[in-house]
């Protein structure tokens, strides 16, 4: 009996060990021959559902479909620069209230209608009219003017600079449909089969299994060389790594730095993203009197004894980096004169003597029980004990903390949650930190200073340079003068891809941004 | 007989009118705002007022649920918050993949946990009966997504002979119906083959040391109809009522094992809906969950009360 037992466990033990080798250790290149390229099927694996396939009905976790279904007028390109897609160009013009978009010709949807300045202009109001973010993202676009076929203008009934941002963004605001699909067949028909200008065509998809796509020979940049593409859905990260290594699966978003730190040391090549994706935050309640985070000089404390280089080097050792600002260095909005609160315990515990808490205090750390986001907490309450605040952590899931990042106020203490990051810190600020806010992180307990609402109104009201210049001086207030938040760290995302996968550039901008128009795979 | 019937009827309408009240109530105490988690933290007020409206979430929570009573009757489910789509249309589209699922996975428990017990007990003490107390033992203790993902890593990336997750119905051809669903069914039956064997083990050894046993030994009737004939039909009543219980996951599905071989079932759908706070989807589902599994016990209560008037008489 014993040797029975012995063999079933030293069996279970081994099978894992066998099956980790044997696989090749090459990194994606383009070093192969056209002759050697061939069609085939790419398959991309992920563990996100979709629940509907129209833009309208999008939200910024969509994104990953959304840039695989769809094609939009601007995306976000390198370092979070905002680039067009099927725009050829943009302007502004703040004075008149306008952008104006000039649109790329030769375009064509999947059942042969062009894309033109009609099928723009229909998109952009069916969005604002029916989207999910129709007044979030594009509520201040105040109609829409046909130029010509390829040019439209966009009037604001104010002004905006970050729309191109809201544009460009996921959550499907300027992702184009079909116009004469959805004249056609409908709405609830675009649901389920939409009909884009994407290099791959909606063939079939099986609910929470896969979507297949096949090749668009019209596609506007040339015929893709691939096949067709497939997305598998996998509702448990480890089924799909293991498909992944047994070859099922060429493409996958890896969400946790464990696995993306293990598939590289087996020879797989990860892409990160070109600029960070995700920004790790603490807020402070800072409009309740009785609490000690009121005062100024206990969050700079805070931020004076949190160790964000321990933190990073323990939770977000793959891919993440030390932040002290919502960009990073090189960033659009990175500003170099924001105070870095380099680890200072002696001087944080001045800060809090001289705020009277000499002794230190009890707090809560209120935090959502997903993003990666418990570890950290965990170890800034560590950390926090080192100043004599003592921190009773409140990990609640995600639909608790959305409500309670509305309304914020009572829970009081801190509050550490992720930023996305669409193209860089400046619409975080802009959308957190301005005052009369609809919903925003905590808007019911963030200060919302005179002088930070003055300088995003201006930054908003401004265009280019000028008005990053007014966001870069709102974070100085934000960070240096009020320290009403501390960001942490910043994450990239983070994509595996397989090693017979060539010029796909699969989340090299964004996690689903990708060049598979002129992707192939190697045999 | 009619009386005890009529009273089993109305004890099964009174629970399932409780489980509706729960199910809804309990989901709405829930901290989370539904469409706050579908919109996310950057929808603005608009957006999320504008939402909330077209889905008669701002209405008191008393006509909000005699609405949805209401309908269970007409056939509206409501719409689920998270798909935009009639939540009964969901439901149905799910159901039929969690019990061809399910249902193999209960019979080939019940059949093979029955006679495992039986083998079990008769043999009590022998080396059979050691390994498979200890297979069942084995079985209870060891988590489902272990055995699940250990399932795949040999049959699907090793092996290679098994397909690693997804779902084709018998509508699909048998063969493939059978590749797809092989793991899963071993897997969901696992628990319940180990249940169904203690439970049947238990009860045989109970069984076989009464009087009547050992008078119909005595008398010469051969083991074989001692045990199939006296022993097994009486130990069979609690393992009946057990299996009876097991229809709720026929129906209600296995969380884990669908989310390990991502079958789109009514266990995946319950745990996806419950995070999102889709209403409908949740209180329908657990609804007709407890519909079924009242049912159920409503035929086994009733089957008992023709085979032991005993039970009849005491009016439970």
């Amino acid at each position: 009996m014993k040797k029975v037992l012995c063999v079933i466990l030293l069996c279970m033990l081994l099978i894992p060990a066998f099956a980790g080798g044997g696989h090749e250790t090459k990194e994606a290149s383009p070093a192969f021959e056209p002759e050697s390229r061939f069609g085939g099927t790419l398959v991309i694996g992920t563990t996100a559902t979709v629940s509907s396939l129209s833009t309208v009905d999008m939200r910024g976790t969509d994104q990953f479909f959304e840039n695989l279904l769809y094609e939009p007028l601007l995306t976000v390109g390198p370092n979070g620069t905002i680039v067009p897609v099927l725009a050829e160009s943009y302007s502004a013009d703040p004075e008149s209230l306008t952008y104006t978009f000039k649109l790329r010709q030769g375009v064509k949807f999947h059942d042969g209608s062009d894309f033109n300045a009609e099928v723009a202009k229909w998109n952009l109001e069916y969005y604002k009219e029916t989207g999910v973010y129709g007044s979030s993202y594009v509520g201040v676009i105040d109609s829409i003017e046909i130029i010509d076929d390829y040019t439209i203008v966009l009037h604001l009934s104010s002004w905006d600079a970050f729309l191109p941002v809201a544009l460009a963004r996921g959550g499907g605001a300027s992702y184009m449909m079909s116009k004469q699909a959805f004249d056609t067949y409908g709405a609830d028909y675009l649901k389920r089969h939409p009909v884009s200008t994407s290099p791959f065509m909606f063939e079939s998809w099986t609910d929470g299994e896969s979507i297949k796509l096949v090749k668009f020979k019209d596609y506007w940049r040339g015929e893709p060389y691939l096949d067709a593409v497939t997305i598998e859905m996998f509702s448990e990260a480890m089924v799909l790594q293991a498909a992944f290594e047994a070859g099922d699966v060429h493409i996958f978003s890896v969400s946790d730095g464990d696995m993306a730190a293990y598939l590289e040391n087996n020879g797989y090549f990860i892409q990160k993203s070109s600029s960070p994706s995700m920004a790790y935050v603490i807020g402070f309640n800072c409009n309740d009197p009785s609490d000690p985070f009121s005062d100024v000089r206990v969050r700079q404390a805070v931020s004076y004894a949190i160790d964000s280089d321990q933190i990073v080097n323990t939770c977000f050792t793959f891919n993440g980096t030390v932040a002290t600002q919502l960009d990073p260095v090189g960033g659009t909005y990175y500003n170099e004169n924001i105070n870095p609160y380099d680890v200072d315990i002696e001087k944080a515990k001045a800060l809090l003597a001289e705020a009277g808490y000499a002794d230190g205090f009890t707090t809560t750390l209120t935090t959502m029980n997903q993003w990666n986001l418990p570890l950290p907490v965990q170890m800034i309450a560590e950390q926090l004990k080192g100043i004599g605040i003592n921190v009773e952590l409140n990990i609640v899931e995600r639909a608790q903390f959305f409500v309670l990042q509305d309304g914020w106020g009572a829970e009081g203490g801190m509050f550490a949650s992720c930023f996305s990051l669409p193209a860089g810190g400046g619409s975080q600020i802009a959308a957190n930190f301005a005052q009369n806010l609809g919903s925003a992180f905590g808007r019911t307990s963030l200060l919302h200073p005179d002088d930070v609402n003055e300088l995003i109104q201006k930054a908003k009201n401004s265009s280019g340079d000028e008005s990053v210049e007014y966001i870069k001086s709102a974070e100085e207030l934000v960070y240096n003068k009020y320290c009403l938040m501390n960001v942490f760290a910043m994450t990239n995302n983070m994509t595996a891809i397989s090693s017979n996968v060539i010029d796909s550039e699969f989340g090299k901008d964004t996690g689903s941004s990708n060049t598979l128009w002129k992707a192939y795979l190697v045999k | 007989m009619v009386k005890f019937i009529i009273k089993r009827i109305l004890i099964s309408l009174v629970i399932v009118f409780m489980v509706s009240v729960f199910a809804f109530f309990l989901m709405h105490i829930l901290p989370g705002d539904p469409v706050r988690i579908v919109l996310g933290d950057e929808a603005s007020v608009e957006d999320v007022n504008a939402l909330r409206e077209e889905l008669h979430l701002n209405d008191p929570l008393i006509s909000q649920y005699f609405k949805w009573i209401s309908g269970i009757f007409t056939g509206d489910y409501g719409t689920s918050i998270t798909y935009m789509r009639p939540a009964g249309e969901i439901i149905s589209e799910r159901l039929p993949k969690t019990v061809s699922i399910g249902l193999p996975a209960l019979i080939i428990a019940s059949v093979v946990g029955i006679v495992f017990g039986t083998v079990s007990a008769v043999r009590r003490g022998s080396k059979l009966d050691s390994a498979l107390t200890l297979l069942s033992t084995l079985s209870l203790g060891t988590p489902t997504f272990w055995i699940g993902i250990l399932l795949i890593y040999v049959f699907a990336v090793e092996l290679r002979i098994l397909p690693m997750k997804g779902y084709m119905g018998p509508s699909d051809g048998l063969l493939q119906y059978f590749k797809y669903s092989i793991l899963p069914v071993f897997c969901l039956s696992l628990n319940m083959v180990a249940g169904i064997t203690r439970q049947t083990r238990t009860n045989m050894l109970d069984v076989i040391n009464q009087d009547y046993i050992r008078t119909a030994r005595a008398n010469g009737i051969s083991e074989k109809k001692v045990i199939f004939k006296h022993a097994l039909k009486n130990a069979l009543i609690p393992v009946i009522t057990q299996i009876a219980l097991q229809v709720r996951v026929v129906i209600g599905g296995s969380v884990i094992v669908e989310q390990i071989f991502n079958i789109n079932g009514i266990g995946m759908l319950l745990r996806e809906s419950i995070f999102n706070r889709d209403y409908m989807i949740v209180q329908t589902s657990v609804f007709f969950i407890s519909l079924v599994t009242v049912f159920c016990n409503l035929v086994v209560d009733i089957l008992y009360g023709f085979v032991n008037p005993q039970i009849r008489k005491s009016g439970w």
